[in-house]
């Protein structure tokens, strides 16, 4: 494994679920991925934290930003779809990859989410065999393989 | 619309009587007024036809008059001496061609003569005949009729009185007849010609004393007794066909007389000029009275046609009372029908949300009964690991359960691509995906020729699997598998079936086997959710086909799908509904 010069990419993952977030971040440790995870709870917040506003704002908290994120389609107050839309039609968020991981499967979900831009689209899987599976190939493609813009505060 | 008219003001009879009576009077006025003009048309021929004689009449003695007026003074100076000279009226008579020519004194006496003063003359001058004593009462001037000439020939005489000093005298001459009436006759004809007329000068006896033309000599009678007979009558008239007119010449006992047909005369108010008008107001009477037979009779239909829309309308308020019934039943069908499409709608999107929000409780059931089963089943007794186990199965089914209600659900809302599909390749790649439960089973496919058809390529596949799988998963125990796949098709229709060698249906599930989690076998006999033949039913029915079976129990089933071979495919939901994002997305 080639030695990064970069600091390790931040992970943020946006999911309403707590459950899925505890899930996927314990998936992300049984995968020994080193990378830090950080969660929001919605589109919003996920906005707030990408445009540092809100609490994330100047003397709030830390809005370190991500290597990519990490993004769940069904959420209250802003859905994924929209905080996508709204990433990938900001000319300095849309560099930021967006992987859709959410449980739909349906075929609609997965051409609408390219469509808007999307860098990938995951499954959740049932099973949390399963689920640290997908976390481990996440982390080696885009985490390992992928060479990743540096991240820059907007 | 007669019959309004008719009813808001008269009522038909009077209407009728109204008009008999103006079209009647309008003939009797027009009639009139043809007749009077026809008769004041013939006065103005006839006037103009006589003011043509009176003008001859007065243009011949105008000539006379002046001619004796000037003639009055030189006579005078001629012969008014105490001696009247013979020479010199010799010389008068010769120059001016007269017969003779004499003057006679106030008491008739004759002062002297020509030449040609014979004893005839003597003996007229004797009888002292109305022209003489005419002179000599002091008239200017007076002719005689015709007279027979010494020879015969015909002759006038003339007198003149002029005084002298030794009193009034008088100048007898006797005139050449041919000489004179030439020179009337050339005055003659000058007149306006009218087609046959004619126009002659006679005397009073009715002898010719001048004529135009050569039928009539001067001195001749004229031959035309009736004409004789009327001029003795009137001076203007009819005679048979004719018309005629006379007028008297002053000084003379002479008349202009001219005649014509009336057919010449009356051209103008006759034959076609004269009919022409009246057949024109028979035109117009036989219109009239047509129009008036026609108005009747549309009188009549307006009543008829009154009634008939009275009919009308009471029938139309009554069409229009029950078009206003089924416009609202119809309204209340349409409501209940876009109601019926939007429960619909809502249900299929109820069984998707409600699917995935299942599903979601269900994984985390799922995962962390793993995670425990992980993490702690070292310190979990036998009956709680096999609890657990229990519990993930359950979940597992639960699982499969919800994921075929989503993949039926979706069926309907999905308008999938319409494709040529190639039956046999797809089903080719079917057995190949069914491979290791085929090669499990220890059974095999067969294929046959299958047709292609118009349809959604991926449902087809679906279609296929389904079947094929069903066929291999009901087998009996201890018979190999056999499913045997064909196809048909003609002009309008593709036909495939899938027939097996398994356990078969008995036919008194016929009505259930297609429904929605539907199994005749417990679980742990075959595996499934019970879905498959639902969706097989549900894709055939989009595609405006249609799915049945036959089967004995025991030997085998055969499951036949017909499809049209240019698939339309039939909305399960309002068209306008389908696609609605939130009905499709978790």
């Amino acid at each position: 494994m080639p030695s990064r010069p970069k600091r390790e990419p931040l992970i943020l993952l946006a999911d309403d679920d707590e459950d899925d977030r505890q899930l996927t971040s314990e998936a992300l440790g049984e995968a020994q991925v080193s990378s830090e995870l950080r969660c929001v709870k919605d589109g919003e917040e996920l906005l707030d934290y990408l445009c540092r506003r809100g609490d994330y704002g100047p003397g709030g908290r830390d809005a370190t930003p991500p290597g990519v994120i990490l993004l769940d389609l069904n959420m209250p107050r802003m859905d994924g779809r929209e905080a996508l839309s709204k990433i990938k039609s900001d000319p300095d968020l849309r560099r930021i990859p967006v992987v859709v991981l959410t449980t739909s499967r349906a075929e609609e979900d997965i051409v609408r989410s390219y469509e808007l831009g999307a860098n990938s689209f995951i499954t959740k899987p049932p099973t949390f065999t399963g689920l640290v599976e997908v976390a481990r190939g996440f982390a080696r493609y885009w985490l390992e393989v992928a060479e990743l813009p540096e991240p820059r505060p907007v | 619309m007669f019959g309004s008219v008719a009813r808001s003001r008269l009522s038909p009879r009077v209407t009728m009587g109204v008009l008999v009576a103006v079209v009647l009077i309008a003939l009797v006025a027009f009639a009139g007024v043809l007749v009077s003009s026809e008769r004041s048309a013939r006065g103005d021929l006839e006037e103009r036809f006589s003011d043509r004689g009176v003008a001859s009449a007065e243009l011949i003695a105008s000539l006379f008059e002046s001619a004796s007026g000037t003639a009055q003074m030189a006579n005078a100076e001629r012969y008014g001496g105490a001696e009247v000279s013979a020479d010199a009226l010799a010389r008068r008579a010769n120059d001016a061609d007269n017969r003779y020519l004499l003057v006679l004194d106030a008491s008739g006496e004759v002062l002297g003569g020509s030449p040609g003063v014979t004893p005839r003359v003597r003996r007229m001058l004797a009888a002292r005949p109305p022209y003489i004593r005419a002179a000599l009462a002091g008239r200017v001037f007076t002719l005689s009729g015709v007279e027979s000439g010494e020879d015969g020939r015909p002759e006038f005489v003339y007198s003149q009185t002029f005084e002298t000093s030794f009193g009034r005298r008088v100048l007898v001459a006797g005139l050449d007849g041919r000489l004179i009436g030439a020179f009337i006759a050339g005055s003659l004809r000058r007149l306006p010609r009218v087609r046959d007329a004619r126009i002659f000068v006679v005397d009073a006896s009715g002898t010719v004393v001048a004529s135009p033309s050569r039928a009539l000599r001067v001195g001749q009678r004229v031959d035309d007794a009736p004409l004789l007979a009327a001029l003795r009558r009137s001076r203007s008239g009819r005679i048979g066909d004719r018309h005629f007119t006379s007028h008297p010449i002053a000084g003379t006992p002479w008349r202009v007389v001219r005649t014509a047909p009336n057919s010449s005369l009356f051209a103008s108010v006759s034959g076609l000029n004269r009919w022409g008008p009246w057949a024109l107001f028979a035109a117009f009477a036989i219109s009239a009275l047509a129009g008036l037979a026609l108005g009747r009779r549309i009188l009549r239909s307006a009543v008829a046609l009154d009634a008939a829309n009275a009919r009308l309308a009471s029938t139309n308020a009554t069409l229009a009372v029950r078009a206003r019934e089924l416009a609202d039943v119809n309204d209340a069908l349409e409501w209940t029908n876009t109601e019926l499409g939007r429960s619909n709608t809502e249900l299929e999107h109820y069984a998707s949300i409600a699917s995935h929000d299942l599903q979601e409780p269900l994984r985390k059931i799922q995962m962390f009964a793993e995670r425990l089963t992980y993490h702690d089943a070292e310190n979990l007794s036998e009956r709680s690991r096999d609890y657990l186990a229990r519990m993930s199965g359950a979940a597992g089914r639960m699982q499969d359960l919800i994921d075929g209600l989503l993949s039926y659900s979706r069926l309907a809302r999905q308008e999938g691509p319409r494709a040529d599909v190639e039956l046999d390749v797809l089903a080719r790649d079917v057995v190949g995906d069914l491979r290791l439960a085929i090669t499990d089973a220890g059974g095999r496919v067969e294929l046959g020729s299958l047709p292609s058809v118009a349809a959604d390529p991926v449902q087809m596949r679906q279609l296929l699997q389904n079947l094929i799988a069903n066929g291999l998963k009901f087998r009996r125990e201890d018979v190999a598998p056999v499913v045997r796949v064909e196809g048909t098709s003609d002009e309008d229709t593709v036909t495939v079936s899938v027939s097996d060698n398994g356990i078969g249906i008995e036919s008194r599930f016929a009505d259930r086997i297609f429904e929605v989690f539907e199994r005749l076998h417990p679980r742990t006999a075959y595996e499934g959710t019970g879905v498959g033949l639902a969706v097989c039913r549900r894709i055939a029915e989009r595609h405006g086909g249609a799915i049945s079976f036959t089967s004995v129990p025991g030997e085998g089933s055969t499951f036949t799908v017909t499809l049209p071979r240019h698939a339309t495919l039939v909305a399960a939901t309002p068209p306008h509904q389908q696609r609605d994002p939130r009905a499709v997305t978790p």
